[in-house]
């Protein structure tokens, strides 16, 4: 294969630059707008060189405990992605191994609690979690977020199991690993990549939920994204602190993504080539 | 013996030397209020500490999102024993809270109270607005009105005064019908490089800025208005089902849509704040909006105008051959049917203690964007002197209509925005075409049930709290 054309390289690096332009603009544009000052946030055309304010990010954490918010979510993301991650794996484990012939309607079943509608289950969970004294706690999130984050996880692992070949688990069992030792030892290291997507998508689905954060917290247990969206008032949206909220938001997700990219990438493209 | 307690501590409340609970009358009651990020509860809420010293009841304010916090309200008022005894309102949201049985009636506490809380000095249409089938559900924190804002430097410009005489041959004043709204905002629209009072423009400069968003129903914030001047109804009085498809509502689509070409080119997106920036920005001639935002145009903190120009305000114009009318909303404060005797009884006294006309006075004069609704704070020569536009939203009550108040508003909202929103894109051909449409959506919605129900949820009795 020939080394590409200067001409080739240079249209790819357009292309790139298309790219990241796109994918780029609306987090300029946050950043640039959190750090605004109001009077000339809408003002046609945009404002580029301006005098910027931090008056946003001050009100923000200012007016609301939003460090406490930022806090909630973190434990509610991570809390929900170790709890799925734990029986998720288990059980998808447990599908991808165990030879039944209901095997794969039992899968099934597992995906379709994904299936229900948010709004559907709202008001069962608010009435359960009322009683049992759960509203407006972390831990009511965890649980509800984790209902479709397992699901999820389950369905991807089990794909991953998939493709760890059976003769190496016969090959540890005849060294006199035990069935969990197996498990531990060699299958779910030559599964890490299905954990990496795992977590990314049950933090990236909890980090951003906002129904169940609305309708399940009050303000013990208020999440970063209802807390920015309550800057969306009668009388005013505050796009300036809502900006600022949405900024400080993404950097958690980016770090995870981030820490998660060297196995994330292996996990996305798994499978694809024989 | 506890319904004894509670008439002792209403009494208590309502013969008070200060009009007010005493010291302890509330220790350890806890209350919590369900409110958004209002001006009418964030400026109250750094001072709740304040009602707890009076009446030694504890208040804690939690403020969610506008856009699902009545479906908040709607779940935490069908549990017993509830989280929240004190909900933030939309007035446009009783008859839906109302049906559902969710807020407290509150008009006998309000007659009981009625010297205590100057219930002769509250603009009757602010009450009225949270009133659902005879009963008073909320009582109000900011009293909206629509009405119309200008640019009042360029419309005492003698050079504009003059060439705007010259070509519709009538002064510049501020708009009293629709038509002379659009002759202004024809005159006053100039490209970058023409001359505004005797200025080179460099940048376009809009005749108006209008809400034609979809969004949140945007459109229809400021569809209303405009079809109530020209003497529309929401509601056929024979059928309950929709009415706003006749004569009235077809002119105010047509007005719409000529001011179209008079708007800033991202018309379609401009939600209602969005629209306001155009007139806090100075960038428009003139823009009609409710008066909780008006309160920018008078501070150079939050708004370009003040340091440019200077702002005028008036009544929204009216449709030709009808009497000025204006629009008004409230954003309110209810207590939860669930709560507590104890906790309802002290929840009314928070809300008397928070929106008192001492209190309303106090925000007036640190600044605040809250829309008043007592006569006297908007007479008062010192705070009219400070807010201009006061004396415009006293003189524009007697006329007053109120919001739509039925419980498929949002149902309305959400098909009118879209209906209009499609003509004033030229997505339909006709405001005939869209307006039926929409009405038809909505009537499909109202057949399934009975005529008797359809006309209850229409009726607009008055509360009986005024003698």
């Amino acid at each position: 294969m020939s080394a590409p054309s200067k001409r080739q390289t240079v249209l790819v690096y357009l292309l790139l630059a298309v790219v990241l332009i796109v994918f780029l603009t609306p987090i300029y544009l946050i950043a640039s707008s959190s750090v605004k000052p109001s009077p000339i946030m809408f003002q046609k055309p945009p404002a580029f060189l301006f005098t910027p304010t931090l008056e946003h990010y001050e009100s923000l954490f200012g007016m609301r405990p939003f460090a406490k918010f930022m806090l909630n979510s973190l434990v509610v993301s991570f809390g929900s992605t170790a709890f799925s991650l734990t029986f998720g794996t288990l059980a998808a484990y447990a599908i991808s191994r165990i030879r039944h012939k209901r095997m794969n309607d039992v899968a099934f079943w597992i995906l379709s609690m994904r299936m229900f509608p948010p709004i559907a289950v709202v008001v069962p969970y608010y009435i359960i979690f009322k009683t049992v004294g759960l509203l407006d706690t972390p831990l009511a999130l965890i649980i509800v977020y984790s209902t479709a984050n397992i699901p999820l996880t389950v369905w991807l692992m089990k794909g991953f199991f998939d493709e760890v070949p059976m003769a190496l688990e016969e090959a540890a069992a005849v060294d006199g690993y035990g069935l969990f030792e197996t498990f531990w030892r060699i299958t779910l290291p030559l599964a890490a990549p299905g954990l990496a997507v795992s977590a990314v998508f049950c933090f990236v689905f909890s980090w951003n939920e906002f129904l169940f954060a609305l309708m399940l917290t009050g303000s013990e247990a208020q999440t970063v994204t209802v807390a920015v969206m309550s800057f969306w008032s009668s009388d005013a949206v505050q796009w300036g602190r809502i900006m600022a909220g949405s900024f400080i938001i993404l950097i958690p997700g980016v770090i995870f993504v981030l820490t998660c990219q060297r196995w994330l990438v292996r996990g996305l493209t798994m499978g694809s080539v024989k | 013996m506890k319904h004894l307690k509670m008439a002792l501590m209403g009494s208590a409340v309502a013969i008070g030397t200060t009009g007010s609970a005493t010291a302890g009358d509330f220790d350890g009651v806890e209350l919590k209020m369900l409110a958004i990020g209002d001006t009418s509860v964030t400026r109250l809420a750094p001072i709740v500490g304040e009602f707890e010293e009076l009446t030694g009841a504890k208040v804690q304010i939690d403020m969610f999102p506008y856009p699902g916090l009545i479906d908040k309200i709607v779940i935490e008022a069908s549990a017993d024993n509830p989280s929240y005894q004190l909900m933030w309102v939309d007035s446009p949201w009783v008859g839906v809270l109302g049906e559902s049985g969710a807020l407290e009636d509150l008009t006998e506490l309000v007659k009981r109270d009625a010297e205590e809380i100057h219930l002769d000095d509250i603009i009757p249409i602010q009450l009225q607005e949270n009133t659902w089938q005879g009963r008073l559900l909320a009582f109000p924190a900011s009293g909206m009105i629509w009405h119309q804002n200008y640019r009042k430097d360029l419309y005492e410009h003698p050079e504009e005064q003059a060439a705007f005489e010259a070509k519709y041959g009538y002064p510049l004043t501020p708009a009293q019908t629709w038509d002379q709204y659009i002759d202004i905002a024809e005159f006053f629209t100039r490209d970058a490089g023409e001359a505004l009072a005797g200025e080179v423009l460099d940048k376009p400069f809009y005749g108006n800025a209008q809400a034609y968003s979809r969004v949140a129903g945007a459109i229809t914030h400021d569809f209303f208005p405009i079809m109530r001047s020209f003497g529309g109804q929401y509601w056929d009085a024979e059928t309950g089902l929709c009415a706003m498809d006749g004569e009235a509502a077809l002119a105010a689509a047509n007005v719409m849509k000529e001011l179209v070409a008079f708007n800033p080119p991202d018309y379609l997106g401009l939600m209602w704040d969005i629209r306001t920036g155009y007139m806090e920005r100075g960038e428009t001639a003139q823009s009609s909006y409710w008066s909780v935002r008006t309160v920018r145009l008078t501070n150079p903190d939050e708004a370009v105008l003040p340091t440019i120009g200077e702002a005028g305000y008036a009544a929204s114009p009216t449709g030709d051959g009808n009497p000025q009318p204006t629009m008004t909303g409230a954003l309110s404060f209810a207590i939860n049917s669930k709560a507590t005797d104890t906790e309802k009884e002290a929840a009314w006294e928070f809300i008397k203690w928070g929106t008192s006309q001492d209190m309303m006075r106090r925000f007036a004069e640190e600044g605040s964007g809250v829309s008043q609704f007592h006569k006297s704070i908007l007479s008062d020569p010192e705070l009219q002197e400070k807010y201009p536009y006061y004396q415009v939203l006293l003189d524009t009550q007697e006329n007053a209509q109120r919001r739509i108040f039925h419980p498929f508003y949002a149902d309305v909202e959400e098909v009118f925005g879209v209906e209009l929103n499609k003509f004033m894109a030229g997505e339909t051909e006709s405001a005939q075409e869209a307006l039926t449409n929409a009405c038809t959506k909505i009537n499909t919605r109202l057949k399934v049930f009975p005529e008797d129900l359809r006309l209850r949820w229409i009726n607009d009795a008055q509360a009986e709290i005024f003698d």
